[in-house]
């Protein structure tokens, strides 16, 4: 079965009312959704739909954990400890058994129990022995903690690869959403504003950067399309990659062309960006990613292309 | 290969036929190394291989020769072709950007002379811009005069690429009264060694004879050269807009992964692979042509299916110009002060100039971004702009 483009569009729409209401418990408002149907449909889509809404609505909800558990085949209710900024997405450096020292991220709140990736697999994990604390940062609205301590692992269960494909998709989608969501915001400012008697999105100097933005972002969403339907981790990651320097680049055009306002706090720009920049910065970061395929272009390795005919 | 296929396996056929090393093919290995106008001889044996061979054949009607199967068996051609360490011969940029408009428009023309282009057997030149038309295409000036079986063609055509070195001019006249614009634009098909012709090749910074001014003295040309009908001229450019923009980005993205390789390939020799650094100039190059790549793809698609290719993929020629230029730069600061110095990187360099044009022909990147500005993000019009002309629709 596949959703069609109506279904997918009314989906969009309940998803993001869903996340404007702030669920206190995204697994059950999941549930009300009827989420699972939608996922067993079209897993791919379910996953975009859902992190692009999350990402517009700056929700602090564990997104991405309800991807990766529906990619491992866990409830939706399960929660992850991300790898911290920096560290591989592949989880804790292999072996991992006995007593490790775990340092990562809790995207959301703080629950009893969570899993961690390591080892190509996951463990469960009772999280009380660890110090939890808010992560500051760019975007502290995001809700994020460092968790860190020692854990005592024995066997890895799952396959961490199928949700580590998921999430790097995921994370993706959410800052391609972040970035439309700031090229809106700056282009009904210049609608709006006037300055020497006309609107200031008249002016070429203007037009033209948001131009630019929208072609730096429309080459990226291209790039995850193609990367979804051809499949794979270097795809995937790539896409995350262009997503992020897409971001990059709509968030400093947005930016410039909304004048002092756009780096008020109180302007719903910087919001969109701030996010982005912290999404751009976890899990491989787009700079990590690109130094890789640069890398393995060097060694001459033939890099993954994306993109067919 | 001569049975219609699948695309899957006219990919896989390709492949297998290219990674072979056909003998056919060694003598075309050095091509880098040549001047352009031997670089440009050197495709047409190409082209004159692959479609003997069947395979430049797919993609193409059978009205010229083709068998069939749309734009995209054209796009894997290409692929192939450079990720096996050739090129995408000259001839098949304007072939492809000229090829469907005279097939589309000028159905008699198109199976008198479109399989001698594709086969490599004769070179067509897009004669569009003028001396005082180059970003307002619609204002050229090169005068088609009616006569008895014909026109009379006076005027001067400017920045042709290839032009000196082509056989037939996809030219572009004035058939309306001079301030007719878009209205009044035909299409002719021009012999090049027609009487009253005169073409002077014009030197490019880096050296090359890429490109020429063409004079037109009382040429004739009879009706039958015609291509569409007296005054359609603009819709047939906007018509062939469309494969420029899908085609020539899928062409060049090819073209530049293979440069690409080309570059790490020579790092390596020079002991320049380890650095970081290095790795994030070709990331990030690799990472502009991918966005080429899959966006291409998408237009491409689109233009197979038969949808109209619309103000959109303004976006395609912005990434080209992105693409093109990361490419270069990339190899300009990655080779040094060797990049400038050095006589054996004057085909890197020829190649950086060629890349500063990717801005400025096919519509110069102020013009791809005002069509997107106007016309996708619905920004208010240019207050100047709009006072002093209506914008063409």
């Amino acid at each position: 079965m596949t959703v069609d483009a109506a279904t997918a569009e009314l989906l969009r729409g309940s998803l993001a009312s869903m996340f404007g209401d702030r669920p206190h418990d995204l697994a059950t408002a999941l549930d009300e959704l009827g989420w699972a149907d939608v996922v067993d449909a079209d897993t791919e889509l379910a996953q975009d739909l859902l992190m692009a809404e999350h990402a517009r609505a700056l929700s602090t909800a564990p997104a991405l954990d309800a991807v990766a558990a529906a990619a491992l085949g866990l409830a939706a209710s399960t929660r992850f400890v991300w790898p911290y900024f920096g560290a591989s997405s592949r989880g804790l450096p292999s072996p991992c058994s006995g007593l490790v020292e775990v340092r990562g991220l809790l995207l959301g709140d703080i629950p009893d129990a969570a899993m961690v990736p390591g080892g190509g697999g996951v463990f469960s994990c009772d999280l009380a022995s660890l110090e939890v604390r808010p992560i500051g940062g760019v975007d502290p609205t995001a809700g994020w903690h460092l968790v860190s301590g020692t854990l005592r692992l024995s066997r890895p269960e799952r396959d961490w690869a199928l949700a580590e494909l998921a999430a790097t998709r995921g994370l993706a989608s959410s800052l391609l959403a972040l970035a439309e969501s700031a090229l809106e915001v700056a282009i009904a400012h210049v609608r709006s504003r006037h300055q020497f008697g006309q609107a200031v999105g008249s002016y070429q100097g203007v037009r033209h950067r948001l131009a630019g933005a929208y072609a730096a972002l429309a080459g990226a969403q291209s790039l995850l399309t193609a990367a979804t339907v051809e499949g794979g981790l270097p795809a995937a990651r790539l896409a995350k990659a262009a997503a992020g320097r897409a971001h990059d680049r709509v968030a400093r055009e947005a930016i410039q062309v909304c004048g002092a306002v756009g780096l008020s706090a109180e302007f719903p720009l910087a919001g969109f960006v701030r996010r982005g920049f912290l999404l751009d910065a976890f899990f491989a970061s787009g700079r990590d990613i690109i130094r890789s395929f640069g890398q393995a272009l060097a060694d001459g390795a033939d890099p993954v292309r994306v993109g067919k005919f | 290969m001569t049975a219609p296929t699948s695309l899957e396996e006219y990919r896989v056929e390709l492949r297998d036929w290219l990674s072979s090393d056909p003998a056919a093919l060694r003598d075309l290995r050095g091509w880098a190394e040549l001047e352009h106008e031997r670089y440009v001889a050197l495709g047409q044996e190409l082209s004159a291989i692959t479609w003997e061979r069947g395979f430049k054949r797919f993609g193409w009607p059978v009205e010229v020769g083709g068998l069939g199967g749309g734009p995209r068996y054209r796009a894997v051609y290409y692929d192939e072709l450079c990720a096996a360490g050739l090129f995408v011969p000259e001839g098949d940029f304007s072939g492809e950007v000229l090829g469907p408009a005279v097939i589309r428009y000028a159905p008699a023309l198109a199976a008198e002379y479109g399989a001698a282009m594709l086969s490599g057997r004769e070179l067509w030149g897009q004669g569009f811009s003028e001396p005082e038309a180059g970003s307002d295409l619609a204002a050229l000036r090169t005068r088609a005069t009616p006569t008895e079986g014909g026109y009379l063609v006076n005027g001067q055509k400017v920045w042709t690429s290839n032009g000196h070195l082509a056989d037939r001019l996809f030219t572009l006249v004035r058939t309306g009264p001079a301030d007719s614009r878009h209205r009044g634009i035909s299409v002719l098909f021009i012999d090049a060694d027609s009487p009253g012709v005169l073409r002077r090749p014009l030197e490019f910074a880096s050296g090359a004879h890429e490109m020429c001014e063409t004079f037109f003295d009382d040429v004739t040309v009879p009706t039958a050269r015609r291509i569409g009908a007296e005054n359609e001229g603009w819709a047939i450019a906007m018509f062939l807009l469309q494969f420029e923009r899908a085609m020539y980005s899928a062409q060049r993205q090819a073209w530049l992964l293979a440069r690409l390789r080309e570059l790490a390939a020579q790092l390596r020799r020079t002991g320049q692979s380890g650095d970081p650094a290095a790795a994030d100039v070709l990331g990030r190059a690799w990472l502009a042509v991918s966005l080429l790549r899959t966006k291409s793809a998408q237009t491409v698609a689109r233009l197979d299916a038969g949808e109209t290719v619309g103000p959109a993929a303004s976006a395609d020629k912005v990434l080209l110009a992105a693409a093109e230029q990361g490419v270069l730069d990339a190899a300009r600061e990655l080779l040094g002060a060797g990049f400038d110095a050095l006589d054996e990187n004057a085909s890197w360099r020829a190649q950086w100039w060629y890349s500063r044009a990717s801005s400025i022909y096919g519509g110069s990147a102020e013009i791809q971004r005002t069509i997107l500005a106007d016309r996708v993000l619905g920004l208010p019009p240019e207050q100047a702009r709009a006072a002093r002309i209506g914008a063409p629709s």
